[in-house]
């Protein structure tokens, strides 16, 4: 017993230490990124906060009663705890059945429950801190909106670290249970619950956007209102936490606070239902997780390669080579290819049915927005995916730097070699789609031809942005795309990315809406601008636009990869 | 040295194979093995790569169970938290947390362990000035050599005296003089009578430090004994090399002078 409690003592000690030496090295050697990192954090919470209090201030203008915010916030949370859940059941798997740590506190004296609380409270942190980060910026905004008391300020932060843990304690069963029943199927059951999940909230989607009645009519409310019904379910947690924050908003205080505890309790209920779970068969799926390695013999994939070597011909043949091999272990990545196919996929099926949607779209304003919203959609799926897997590319490279060193390639074509693929992919991915959507809104030629040009822009930029910052911030530690791409050189990635799409696409859309919207309106209000323009004049200021596009994208392109060829050929590895 | 072996007496089974086969799918790992290790024992596990080894010492630390079969270290079942209380398992990619320093991480295993602070102290100091790490000890674990922190692994591995100390590939990364260091240490902790079991590539250190060795080959355990037992068993005069390579299959690669009279004539080699 001594041991087992000087078990948890240690794990306390570990943590507090790590955390101390983390932040002091931070400090140390760091600040530059610890303060844009912070700076990046201020900006996305006053950001969401001004649209949250914008939005909410809209609302308090139709003297919404209670239930609407309630159905708001059941949705919101029902997203979140979802999210929770499936993102606490991956980091938890990870690392209890692939990390080296619990394979090492594995053979110590610590027992499988304590070993599964230390990971669980890591997993929990990093997942309270995201959703404190998105949850307290609306949180406040409500409550600024609604003129709530101080009462409810002081229990957001309790409200939102209790959330955590119930979806957090739920996902930590599921990924342990997965461990012990199918050990050798993880990554196919995680396509399996994806998949379902995007069926789900296709076919909630689906549903919303087919809610009979003219929009923001009384009985369109009532109908769309009664496709939400299933969010105000009782048992459902998203619903206490609806309950919690609308009854402490407007200071019902024992109410707000029963459903607090309701949720603090459930949460305490779940962690232990999972500390049970780990304490009976955490070692035994931990060895059974560890056999689950594959032997089965890779197909060849002469096909491919023939193909890659014809497309990229024009390149050197090592270039080729190292192309081929990327493409070889991005195809053996499930964790890859599903997460493009699925998103990518589901894109394709939206816009091919893109006119069963919405009966608006014969008019040329509503085209014209819902052709930019696909093209930005697109985009910043398209962002998501160069963050999270382009970027980490030349720090994986990095590791096995001692074997490219000695091969017969110069360090710039590695760099060259990742841009290719990257743009290659993200190229034939984008330019399809759009073609589908823009073909399926009936746009004219001269739109087909501008988003085409635009979306090449933003492959090029995007992959020069994660390939160039890839060999600028590298993170030769990690051997884990996703925590490089979740490290400060991954965010920062993702927010030059995001920067880069807000202009380059602003700079288009924006002559192409003033021009169609001063049609409509007959250039009534601020459309007058361009209620005048002739389609000469619209065609000039659209040149002007995609002139700053293809300038940013020239820029986006120069600039990172000269950045990453820099940084790439004075490293010492 | 083999005169010594002879002579000496072992203590209690700390170490316990019986029958452990592991499967993985349709692969077997490790097939009907059959392995015990006294107290005050070193034995040295020698295998090809991919002959099982790991595998079996996995077993050993708890982090695989056996197909079939049962592992038991000091009477107790792998894996339990008896079992892994006399335990110290040094792998062969030694794990440290980065952000800790090396003396963070000697108080964090101590303190896990469950170890008096005045005995722990005392324990660290003698770590410490037996694997020569004070220089490096308050320096974080993530600017550490391979060496450095193969040292640091070793000092919390024996900081809370374990009864049976398993280490997969101990030399990888150690120069010289580290090497010697761990090679004394080995022998110092056989002698008080903690049961020692190495797997190792280099037959040199095998030969000279091993008390009894085990040859393991496509997951059978296919020699065992005093290397002395081993030479008799197969009639072989050559060297542990040799006479490891006749074993598991590289017989092409062995002079043909380092073979006894007997097993050359039955080859028809002069």
């Amino acid at each position: 017993m001594k041991t087992d409690t000087s078990s948890a003592a240690s794990l306390a000690y570990l943590r507090n230490r790590v955390f101390k030496n983390t932040i002091a090295d931070l400090w140390k050697n760091g600040r530059l990124r610890l303060f844009v990192a912070l700076f990046c954090c201020m900006v996305f919470w006053v950001g969401m906060f001004g649209l949250f209090l914008g939005g909410f201030e809209f609302v308090e203008t139709f003297k919404l009663t209670d239930e609407i915010y309630e159905y708001l916030f059941g949705l919101f949370f029902l997203t979140l705890f979802v999210m929770l859940g499936v993102s606490t059941g991956i980091i938890i798997y990870a690392g209890l059945f692939h990390g080296r740590e619990a394979s090492w506190l594995m053979t110590q004296p610590p027992r499988e429950d304590r070993i599964f609380a230390h990971k669980f409270v890591e997993s929990i942190g990093f997942a309270g801190w995201g959703v404190l980060l998105l949850g307290s910026p609306v949180l406040v905004a409500y409550g600024i909106s609604v003129k709530a008391g101080l009462a409810y300020y002081l229990t957001i932060v309790p409200l939102l670290i209790a959330f955590v843990g119930l979806p957090g304690g739920l996902g930590a069963s599921v990924a342990i249970l997965i461990g012990y029943i199918v050990p050798r199927r993880p990554k196919t059951i995680l396509a399996v619950v994806s998949c379902i999940l995007i069926i789900l909230i296709g076919r909630f989607t689906w549903n919303l956007v087919r809610t009979p009645g003219d929009a923001l009519t009384p009985d369109w409310m009532d109908n769309l209102l009664g496709r939400l019904a299933f969010t105000r379910h009782p048992l459902l947690p998203s619903r206490w936490m609806a309950q919690a924050v609308v009854g402490l908003s407007h200071n019902r205080i024992g109410n707000g606070l029963f459903y607090f505890l309701v949720i603090a309790s459930n949460a305490a209920m779940a962690y232990l239902v999972a500390t049970w779970v780990a304490f009976r068969l955490l070692r035994e799926a931990f060895c059974r997780a560890q056999g689950e390695r594959s032997s089965r013999k890779r197909r060849q994939t002469h096909g491919l390669d023939q193909f890659i070597h014809t497309v990229f011909s024009f390149l050197s043949r090592p270039v080729q080579l190292l192309i081929v091999k990327d493409a070889r272990c991005f195809l053996r990545d499930p964790a890859q290819w599903s997460q493009f196919l699925i998103f990518f996929g589901l894109l394709a099926a939206y816009f091919m049915n893109i006119r069963k949607f919405s009966t608006n779209l014969e008019s040329p304003v509503w085209r014209n927005l819902v052709s930019y919203l696909n093209l930005s959609v697109a985009a910043l799926l398209l962002a998501t995916f160069t963050s999270r897997f382009i970027f980490p590319m030349m720090s994986l490279e990095g590791r096995n730097a001692w074997m490219l060193n000695l091969l017969p390639v110069r360090r710039s074509q590695i760099l060259w070699g990742k841009f290719a693929f990257s743009a290659s992919l993200s190229l034939f991915a984008s330019e399809s789609l759009l073609m589908i959507s823009d073909i399926q809104l009936r746009l004219e030629p001269i739109l087909i031809t501008v988003h085409a040009i635009l979306m090449a822009v933003i492959c090029l930029g995007l992959s020069a942005i994660s390939v160039g910052l890839g060999a600028r911030l590298p993170n030769y530690r990690e051997s884990d795309p996703s925590k490089i791409a979740a490290g400060f050189g991954g965010t920062l990635n993702l927010v030059v990315s995001l920067l880069f799409l807000m202009i380059t696409i602003g700079a288009v859309a924006l002559p192409c809406h003033l021009y169609f919207v001063g049609i409509d309106t007959g250039g009534a209000g601020f459309q007058r601008i361009s209620s005048a323009w002739t389609f000469d004049q619209f065609q000039r200021w659209l040149g002007v636009g995609v002139g700053i596009s293809v300038f940013m994208g020239i820029v986006s392109v120069i600039v990172p990869i000269r950045m990453g060829l820099s940084a790439l050929e004075n490293q010492e590895f | 040295m083999d005169t010594q072996i002879q002579t000496r007496q072992f203590g209690q089974l700390m170490i316990r194979f019986f029958d452990v086969t592991k499967q993985f799918g349709t692969k077997t790992a490790v097939n009907q093995l059959n392995l015990e290790v006294r107290a005050g024992e070193l034995f040295a596990f020698l295998g090809p790569n991919g002959a099982g080894k790991t595998t079996s010492i996995k077993m050993i630390c708890g982090l695989l169970k056996p197909t079939s079969g049962q592992v038991e270290i000091g009477g107790y079942s792998a894996g339990s938290s008896e079992a892994r209380s006399c335990l110290a398992y040094v792998p062969d990619q030694p794990f440290l947390y980065d952000k800790l320093t090396g003396r963070e991480f000697l108080n964090f295993v101590t303190q896990m362990r469950g170890m008096d602070k005045t005995h722990a102290e005392k324990k660290i100091a003698e770590m410490v000035s037996l694997f020569e790490i004070e220089g490096f000890l308050d320096e974080l674990c993530e600017g550490y050599s391979q060496g450095m922190k193969q040292r640091l692994v070793f000092a919390s591995a024996l900081v809370h005296e374990p009864t049976v100390l398993v280490v997969d590939e101990p030399f990888v990364g150690l120069d010289p003089r580290s090497a010697r260091i761990v090679k004394q240490m080995f022998v110092d902790q056989a002698r008080r009578g903690v049961a020692v079991l190495m797997s190792i590539h280099l037959l040199s250190i095998a030969e000279s430090l091993a008390d009894r060795i085990g040859i393991i080959h496509q997951g059978k355990m296919i020699a065992t004994g005093t290397l002395q037992e081993l030479r008799e068993k197969e009639a072989f005069g050559g060297s542990l090399e040799d006479l490891f390579l006749e074993l598991t299959g590289g017989e092409d690669l062995i002079n043909p002078s380092d073979k006894s009279p007997d097993a050359a004539e039955e080859e028809g080699l002069p």
